[in-house]
């Protein structure tokens, strides 16, 4: 019998939930990503201490300049600890099935290669959003500490003789910092924040499929996560030259996910931007998992 | 070599489609006004090596949180112009942050101003004073910075109207912001007050006299604290003013407003 031959001939999506949900499986279990989301948590968790730093005045303007630290901080671990989970755990995946020779069993059975490796992918994608939604509820959970803290630092403040200005103030103070604390638009900059860390694992994933090793990949993505953030800075540089403008394009503008700093800034972060942006980042993972497939469809194993 | 060829046209074909997307996308955060300025040399000189790495990799709010944060540092030190550096570097980094602007503008004209203006080290209390109205300016132009970067929000020129008023004592310029602070709908209804006030101490007081007046029928004016405000502040006037009871919004005899 020919490999060809052997090759199932539909694509299947049940095969690939099967391979997603077993690199799930095996992710979760690493010391690795046990150790980054711990750290993860901690850090986060351990925000409302590092927000003691300000320079407000002390009251409103103080829990306002204190809750924007702790969220620009929290934000800033999820990505800086999402982007590890997202290149260090997906970096692995092929050069760990090649080292320990799972894969040969594996591709022995029905299933094409690009299943396998779309399954690779869906796992990396589904370790990221437990990822993502692990340190975004531990987030909300030391926002909400923080908020009400302030909640009742300002409502104990005002006693029942206050006057009804003085209450009115009061009243628009608890109502700002609400506001503050319970801002749905911080679930935009989550969104986003998840849907770039998605496309760094794809990216990570086509690296990998010609890396000859774990360090040459993360390597690798790191060097392009970089340079997505600087080809926006790049573009402007380059604004009349097409041809620039279409090399630069080849690297996909990580900056255009980051909307978090405008969401603490109060900034409203338009749905249309959000989804124009979730667009491009679809077609640029489409576009990189396809090459990935087809670099691994002839890639010897 | 086949599948190499055909990524590569997969990835020019990506980059292909999604151009006139990047474009648009980048056109609506150049109108969103998302984002800092760019990277200059100043900033890099000011935040450092490792800083820096964190602009460049997207982190930008942590990176402007610890420049302020260490601006702090600055403080108690009374190193004040680099306190005043890190304040820049911050709002270049940030310049959609209200608070890094408002803050920053009440460090110079309030702590710093001050503290400039009773340091022994100066020789005389008129040298303090040259210092201190130094920093003054230093405020009102980083203020004004602010609202170019933030044209829409109330809360820079209710405070520049505050810098006018406590320190530059010009209540006619400090008037002229209150006006446009108190215009936003989201603005808290004394800032209207203010405005009014200010037009009184500026002389204008036919102005001050409609002004008071046209707040007597503003919805956002009706709790009982602000009516007897308004109520006092358009009496004092109308004496002030030396009205007759034809011409007073509260006639002497009555002492109630001609209309509700």
């Amino acid at each position: 019998m020919t490999e060809k031959e052997q090759e199932p001939r539909l694509f299947s999506l049940s095969r690939i939930w099967t391979i997603a949900l077993n690199t799930l499986t095996e992710s979760l279990r690493q010391k690795v990503y046990l150790i980054l989301i711990l750290f993860a948590l901690v850090l986060i968790a351990s925000a409302s201490f590092f927000s003691q730093f300000g320079l407000g005045e002390p009251g409103e303007q103080e829990a306002m300049e204190q809750l924007k630290f702790m969220k620009d901080f929290c934000l800033g671990a999820i990505a800086v600890f999402g982007m590890l989970i997202a290149i260090v755990g997906t970096a692995q995946l092929l050069p760990n099935e090649l080292e320990n020779r799972t894969i040969y069993t594996i591709l022995a059975k029905p299933v094409r290669r690009c299943e396998f490796l779309l399954g690779k992918y869906v796992g990396s994608a589904l370790l990221l959003l437990v990822s993502v939604a692990i340190m975004s509820l531990m987030f909300a959970a030391a926002l909400k500490f923080k908020g009400d803290n302030y909640l009742r630092l300002i409502r104990g403040a005002a006693g029942p003789q206050e006057s009804s200005v003085e209450w009115e103030q009061m009243q628009r103070q608890v109502e700002r910092i609400r506001a503050t604390v319970y801002d749905t638009d911080l679930a935009k900059a989550l969104l986003l924040a998840y849907l770039k860390l998605a496309l760094l694992a794809g990216i990570t994933l086509f690296v990998s499929t010609f890396g000859t090793s774990i360090i040459f990949n993360v390597a690798v993505t790191v060097m392009i996560f970089f340079a997505g953030h600087l080809v926006g800075a790049a573009k402007e540089r380059w604004l009349e030259s097409g041809v620039a403008q279409f090399l630069f394009s080849l690297i996909p503008d990580l900056g255009m996910f980051n909307v978090a700093d405008d969401v603490i800034l109060g900034n409203a972060i338009p749905w249309l931007y959000v989804l124009q942006v979730a667009a491009y980042g679809m077609v640029y993972l489409v576009a990189v998992l396809a090459a990935a497939v087809c670099v691994f469809a002839e890639r010897e194993v | 070599m086949r599948g190499i060829l055909w990524a590569i046209v997969m990835l020019l074909t990506a980059s292909w489609v999604t151009l006139p997307l990047q474009s648009k996308i980048e056109r609506q955060r150049l109108r969103l006004k998302f984002g800092g300025a760019p990277v200059t040399r100043e900033m890099r000189d000011v935040m450092g090596q490792g800083m820096l790495i964190g602009v460049l990799a997207g982190f930008r709010g942590v990176v402007a949180n610890f420049v302020w944060i260490s601006s702090h540092g600055d403080w108690e030190k009374k190193r004040w112009f680099q306190q005043y550096n890190k304040m820049q570097v911050a709002t270049m980094l940030q310049p959609r942050s209200v608070l890094f602007w408002d803050v920053g503008a009440w460090h110079m004209a309030w702590n710093i101003g001050y503290a400039e203006r009773t340091d022994p080290r100066h020789r005389t209390l008129a040298e303090g004073m040259k210092r201190e109205m130094l920093w003054h300016e230093r405020a009102r132009r980083f203020l004004i910075r602010g609202i170019q970067n933030l044209p829409n929000r109330y809360e820079l020129y209710f405070k520049l109207g505050w810098l006018y008023e406590q320190k530059f004592k010009d209540p006619c310029l400090a008037a002229e912001q209150y006006a446009i602070a108190a215009q936003f709908t989201n603005a808290p209804a004394f800032i209207a007050r203010m405005h009014c006030r200010n037009l009184a101490a500026c002389g204008r007081l036919n102005e001050a006299y409609e002004c008071w007046k046209r707040l007597w029928f503003d919805p956002a004016q009706t709790n009982h604290v602000s009516r007897s405000i308004l109520a006092r502040e358009i009496r004092k006037l109308e004496d002030e003013m030396n009205l007759s009871d034809s011409q007073r919004f509260f006639p002497r005899a009555s002492r109630q407003p001609e209309t509700q």
